[in-house]
């Protein structure tokens, strides 16, 4: 649908005429979201603006013509909210243009950025300082720090130690619905600044509401995230968790799940002696090793197993740090024995001798959710859900997990979906989960193909979201779901809806991104 | 140039269509390609064109590749300004070696270069020309100077013979008839017609001498590689070139003992070792070159083995090391140059951080130098700037066109850092020549000065 040329003219004026475009060659690259299930739908129009004024002037004339619009950082959204849910949105590229690191401030110990900013290149920019944001990675180093606030997710994944970017913001820059300008937290003082400590003051966390929103209640212009030292000391450890290895011949039932209820266990000791120097933890089931882990990795693995044995096992990837090296080792002795005790095998040190948190950490750059599997998966996007459960729903939830994939084998077979895989990543009390299966769909989208990928993403994700879990984007693919199957607590859903409708009372922001059912 | 005789959308863009469908479907859009900072695994940044050029997502690989799904799948219909915005890439690869459905570690080489975005974009660049989309004017008057003067510089033939007449070599010059040679030296456009860059010809046909190689060069009579008319998508000119060039060499294969290839271009060497190999496997109608084909690099490090080259005569200066995109991200030469660099006597080798294959482009290939100049030069000075934070005195490397691009940039800064071709560097130390360590770009009392060629 042509936007009226009024309006684009409009949006010249407060980002430059080549900063904003309604042609075809530049709308229909930013027609696709990443995952492989929403098929494509371009803007309108495309702006860049460069300022939180200029993002301010967009809204305003958003709101002065009742066009819809969508801000995105780099468009890596995995539930179909980097395009459009409707014709005639006018999207705002964030990436481009707003992507200047504002203030490194060590002695307060935050670092503000630009929404645009990448996580790989805050991270990066910090590393120089002996800094860092508490996360090593991050998955996708390349999505920005906006989005990864919006979906409280990116980054996401093997945070044992700081649990995820939601909780490192100390204060926010919004651009409402509306178009005004608000500071959040410390900020919200006329005289305050961001600060490491200053997210919960002067009222209640309204910070926190735009974290996880996702981008329909303002557009979030600048972050302020926690930074702390980057430890001097880092051990790399993987551990071979023992499964059920039997051959299942005649008949024999087979518990797939043995070495993730074993993971699980060893997990929950490591919490219970507070979790000893671990950054960061991340099992990978046999699914993710035999399908994707590459020649590099697979071969080695395989080299310490059994020749000629069946091998279902996973691996628990796990980083370690600290001030001393004293203090590692003591730590490390205190994780080994937990090991030691649920019978894994330990894999040597080094990456040929199949140390795969080494290659994650230092060689791909890339940690938890291991981004380059993607890279297995490949095709026009994955399947993966990404939920977060308490552990007691978690193999329960897997149980049913399974047997859905059992039961609709061929179609998972037809829709290029081979087998289940599983990534944990214990998060306190429970894991951020994803599982699902890759898609290798090397023929042109078709639109049957897709539903049928859409069915089956989502008889997954309701395995997990019947034990209690949550998906970490919510995004139109789960909020659709969600709200229609009555997931939500209609008081809360109801709280939810009417602080959109205070806040967007046109209704033109980030339209269809959260379902509210209207 | 990996192609294969099967469909999936039937449209007019056959060229692309004929790719392992996975060089145009495989796209996820996590984004790496276009900006990314992994400082572990030594990634800071990616796409050139993120920083310099227009900043829509289709100026980017992942815009690039969406667009191109849209074109199959028949939402969008090409038009010039989308020509032109195809045109504003350095086909650098960097996308390919940052892309996770690429990845290096994890897949092997053959899947890399089955996913090869850079290749992806030259066969959309053919389809659009094919489709009588006009090129940039900065290509245009390169191709018809290829058509009418079998290479790019507007130079009539005999300037390709010029760089010998200057100073003895004693390579045979079978310009005028073949004799029997065991190495010919294809000494390809950019060096042998730019003024600045003669010494790099010169040079390696010096080393050649002093490890008493029986050598030869085709001068007048040399024929461009073609790569500019495949990086441009004209890969009609492309076949006409290779089927000539192929002709040529295997006649002297065939008939005259020759058996090895040696070129001291990056560009040259690509073209003849990858893409004329690639386009014989698709195209019935050209033949394979029966000569081995080396880059000078690979071809000194096995004099050196074979004891007929020694490194000698020493430098006091320190040197960082640029990544022709043509023999790193594309044909994965990234160790022998660094090798033999950093065995010259006295050479202090400081890496940038940014380096092998993910090194940053000079900015001056697949066609932006000529297309873009602007955004060239801004590449330029940007990959100049990361040389001068490493202390180093000389940028070394191995590809003309980089040392143009390089030359400019550094002019362009006015910059104090300067920029040599290895070969020069080691043609000192082995004794093939003698004198100062020269800079490509400033004045040197070795060469006569005359007005530069077409660059």
């Amino acid at each position: 649908m042509a936007l009226d040329k009024q309006i684009l003219e409009r949006l010249a004026g407060v980002v430059g005429k080549d900063y904003c475009s309604d042609a075809d060659f530049i709308v229909q690259p930013y027609a696709k979201s990443l995952d492989s299930v929403s098929g494509r739908r371009a803007p309108a129009a495309v702006v860049i603006p460069q300022s939180t004024e200029e993002v301010s002037g967009i809204v305003k004339i958003a709101n002065e013509f009742k066009v819809p619009i969508l801000p995105r950082g780099s468009g890596a959204d995995l539930t179909m909210g980097a395009k459009p849910t409707k014709d005639g949105v006018i999207l705002l590229d964030l990436n481009k243009r707003m992507n200047k690191i504002v203030n490194i401030d060590i002695d307060h110990g935050v670092a503000t950025v630009e929404a645009g900013v990448q996580w790989g290149q805050l991270i990066t920019a910090l590393l120089a300082q002996g800094y860092y944001t508490g996360q090593l990675g991050p998955a996708n180093s390349a999505t920005t720090i906006g989005g990864g606030i919006a979906n409280a997710s990116v980054g996401g994944g093997g945070e044992t130690m700081f649990a995820g970017p939601g909780r490192l913001v100390t204060s926010l820059e919004v651009v409402l619905p509306t178009g005004e300008i608000i500071h959040t937290g410390s900020a919200a003082n006329k005289n305050g600044k961001p600060w490491f400590g200053g997210r919960f003051l002067g009222g209640p966390d309204l910070t926190g509401m735009f974290i996880g929103d996702p981008g329909v209640l303002g557009i979030k212009t600048k972050v302020s995230l926690q930074i702390f030292p980057m430890p001097q000391f880092w051990k790399c450890k993987t551990y071979l968790v023992p499964g059920d290895n039997r051959k299942g011949l005649e008949g024999e039932k087979i518990d797939l799940l043995k070495d993730i209820r074993v993971a699980v266990e060893i997990c929950k000791d490591w919490e219970k002696i507070g979790n000893p120097g671990i950054h960061s933890i991340a099992y990978f089931n046999f699914g993710c090793f035999n399908s994707m882990a590459g020649a590099e990795y697979y071969e080695p693995w395989t080299r310490v197993l059994e020749p000629g044995e069946i091998n279902q096992n996973g691996a628990l990837a796990m980083i370690m740090c600290a001030a001393s090296q004293e203090a590692l080792d003591a730590n490390l002795k205190m994780v080994d024995e937990v090991c030691e005790k649920h019978g894994c095998k330990v894999f040597g040190d080094a990456i040929e001798e199949g140390n795969y948190a080494e290659w994650l950490l230092w060689k791909t750059g890339n940690w938890s959710y291991a981004h380059w599997f993607w890279g297995g998966a490949a095709g026009p996007g994955a399947a993966f859900n990404i939920m977060d459960v308490q552990w007691d729903g978690l193999v329960d939830g897997l149980e049913a997990d399974f047997k859905v994939y059992e039961d609709r084998l061929i179609d998972y077979q037809d829709s290029n979906m081979p087998l289940p895989a599983i990534i944990l990543s214990p998060v306190g009390g429970g894991v951020k989960l994803v599982s699902g299966c890759p898609t290798r769909d090397e023929i042109p989208e078709l639109p049957q193909a897709e539903k049928m990928r859409f069915d089956l993403r989502m008889e997954d994700a309701r395995c997990i979201l019947d034990q209690g879990g949550m998906p970490i984007w919510t995004g139109p693919l789960y909020s659709q779901f969600m709200v229609e199957k009555g997931y939500y607590e209609e008081s809360y859903f109801k709280f939810f809806k009417s602080i959109k409708d205070t806040l967007d009372p046109n209704g033109i922001l980030s339209p269809g991104k959260f379902h509210f059912n209207d | 140039m990996r192609k294969q005789k099967k469909k999936l959308y039937r449209t007019k863009f056959h060229n692309v269509e004929d790719m392992d469908p996975r060089s145009y479907e495989w796209c996820m859009q996590c984004g790496s390609c276009l900006n990314d900072h992994r400082l572990l695994a030594g990634i800071q940044g990616a796409c050139p064109i993120f920083n310099h050029g227009k900043q829509f997502e289709v100026y980017m690989p992942r815009g690039r590749m969406q667009a191109i799904r849209a074109i199959l799948e028949g939402r969008l219909e090409p038009s010039q300004e989308f020509v032109n915005s195809v045109y504003m890439c350095t086909t650098c690869n960097v996308c390919t070696e940052i892309c996770h459905a690429t990845h290096t570690d994890t897949q092997s080489w053959p899947i890399t270069r089955v996913n090869d975005r850079a290749n992806t974009f030259e066969n959309l660049r053919a389809d659009l020309m094919e489709l009588g989309f006009s090129h940039l004017d900065g290509h245009r008057i390169l191709l018809r100077s290829l058509m009418d003067y079998d290479n790019p510089w507007g130079q009539p033939r005999r300037a390709k013979a010029n760089w010998a007449r200057r100073t003895g070599v004693g390579g045979k010059n079978l310009g005028k008839r073949n004799d029997h040679i065991d190495v010919l030296l294809f000494h390809g456009c950019t060096a042998p017609l730019d003024q600045s860059l003669q010494g790099v010809t010169l040079d390696t046909g010096l080393l050649l001498d002093k490890a008493g190689v029986n050598w030869g060069f085709l001068g007048e009579r040399e024929i461009c590689c073609g790569s500019i008319s495949m990086r441009t998508g004209e890969q009609g000119i492309f076949k006409g070139l290779v089927k000539r060039n192929v002709e040529l060499f295997n006649d002297l294969y065939d008939n005259y003992g020759m058996r090895t290839i040696v070129t001291s271009c990056a560009g040259c060497f690509k073209t003849l070792f990858q893409d004329y190999t690639e386009f014989a496997e698709y195209d019935g109608e050209v033949g394979t070159i029966k000569a081995e084909i080396l880059h000078t690099t690979q071809f000194v490090k096995r004099l050196l083995e074979q004891g007929k080259l020694q490194f000698g005569n020493g430098f006091h200066l320190k040197a960082t090391y640029h990544d022709p995109c043509h023999l790193g991200r594309h044909c994965h030469l990234y160790e022998t140059p660094r090798e033999l660099l950093q065995s010259l006597p006295g050479v202090e080798f400081q890496e940038m951080f940014r380096n092998r294959k993910y090194s940053l482009c000079c900015g001056c290939g697949g066609g932006l130098k000529s297309g873009y100049p602007d955004i060239a030069q801004s590449i330029g000075i940007e990959r100049v700037e990361e040389a001068e934070g490493t202390g180093a005195q000389y940028i070394v490397t191995t590809c003309p066109f980089c040392e143009q691009n390089i030359r400019d940039a550094i002019k362009g800064k006015s910059s104090k850092i300067k920029v040599v071709d290895l070969v020069q560097l080691m043609a000192l130390s082995t004794g093939a020549r003698t004198g100062e360590v020269p800079a490509i770009g400033e004045k040197s009392a070795e060469l006569p000065q005359e007005p530069y060629g077409a660059c």
